[in-house]
């Protein structure tokens, strides 16, 4: 399973991360660039997930435990934490977009600027 | 003093973490008792990052095994991974921990008059307290996964101060200048962490 070149998660990372940094390139839309910003965020997570994943694996609980091989449950802490965290950075975003709005009334990045430089 | 050495490296970071959640508390008695516990905070963390640093000068790097019936201990007794959050703080994450120990005190003394001017300086706190929690986290940690979530403290907490003052159209725009390009490059680290990660994955199995 390991040397498979066809490991079809990770071409959806490589898709997810793409679409992403061409959103956040591209749009002048802010809340579009918030969108690719989760975007990018989805593909990083199922990355690690995928990383994670082995065949046939069980839960890494000590108690009572079946015989066989255990996952690793570092990506997946690693992933929780990251959703917990993602969700922070996109309501301090999104709440900052409304402070700009009623500031500006406008969010377009470029119409909305007041910094120049 | 010698159990105040030992656990130092974990309470510089618990400290401030704590200070930020008992702020709002404290504010609720008065504003007088608020200021006076940030900065007794401030200074204590200030005092923890001395003697931590004159013991590193004499005896070298300060490992700290979080959880453990020793703090030295950083395998597991039963197990054969060391599956342990470890701090490592070594000359260089010393030299930096009593930089930004040293500006957050003396940033803090500073806010104590100009917040005097603005509104809302209990949030104030609690955003600068946990900017210093997650600058001396990033510094401290031994691993990269602390590493990126002591990121992500640094920069939610720093991109909120940047906006505080919410009434100007710059402070916002800058603001969200600032998260976006720490959302962006924190993901990244992200990614490479993962990458990172991934031969301990296939050698573990």
């Amino acid at each position: 399973m390991t040397g498979s070149i066809f490991n079809i998660p990770f071409l959806a990372v490589a898709a997810l991360i793409g679409i992403a940094l061409y959103i956040i390139i591209s749009q002048r839309n802010l809340i579009k660039l918030v969108m690719g910003i989760t975007i990018l965020e989805s593909g990083v997570n199922l990355f690690l997930i995928t990383l994670g994943y082995r065949a046939a694996g069980i839960t890494p609980i000590y108690t009572h435990a079946p015989e066989g091989v255990m996952v690793l449950p570092v990506p997946q802490a690693l992933t929780l934490t990251s959703i917990v965290i993602g969700v922070a950075t996109t309501a301090l975003m999104l709440s900052m977009l409304v402070l700009t709005y009623r500031h500006t009334g406008d969010i377009d990045s470029e119409k909305s600027r007041r910094m120049k430089g | 003093m010698d159990t105040l050495v030992a656990h130092s490296a974990v309470l510089i970071i618990a400290i401030p973490l704590l200070a930020a959640f008992l702020t709002p508390l404290i504010s609720r008695a008065s504003e007088k008792a608020r200021d006076i516990f940030v900065i007794t905070s401030l200074a204590f963390v200030e005092f923890l990052v001395i003697i931590l640093a004159k013991d590193i000068y004499l005896n070298g790097i300060h490992i700290y095994t979080l959880g453990a019936s020793s703090p030295t201990l950083t395998i597991p007794e039963h197990y054969m991974v060391p599956v342990r959050i470890i701090l490592e703080v070594d000359a260089m994450s010393i030299f930096m921990g009593i930089i930004s120990a040293t500006v957050s005190l003396a940033a803090a003394i500073y806010s104590l008059s100009f917040m005097k001017r603005e509104t809302g300086g209990d949030r104030f706190y609690i955003l600068l307290l946990l900017l210093v929690a997650g600058m001396l986290g990033l510094e401290f940690t031994g691993d990269m996964f602390n590493m990126f979530v002591f990121l992500e403290i640094l920069s939610i907490s720093g991109a909120a101060l940047a906006a505080f003052r919410t009434r100007f159209a710059d402070a916002v725009e800058g603001g969200f200048k600032y998260i976006v390009i720490s959302a962006v490059g924190a993901l990244v680290i992200l990614f490479a962490v993962g990458i990172f990660y991934a031969p301990n994955i296939i050698c573990s199995t």
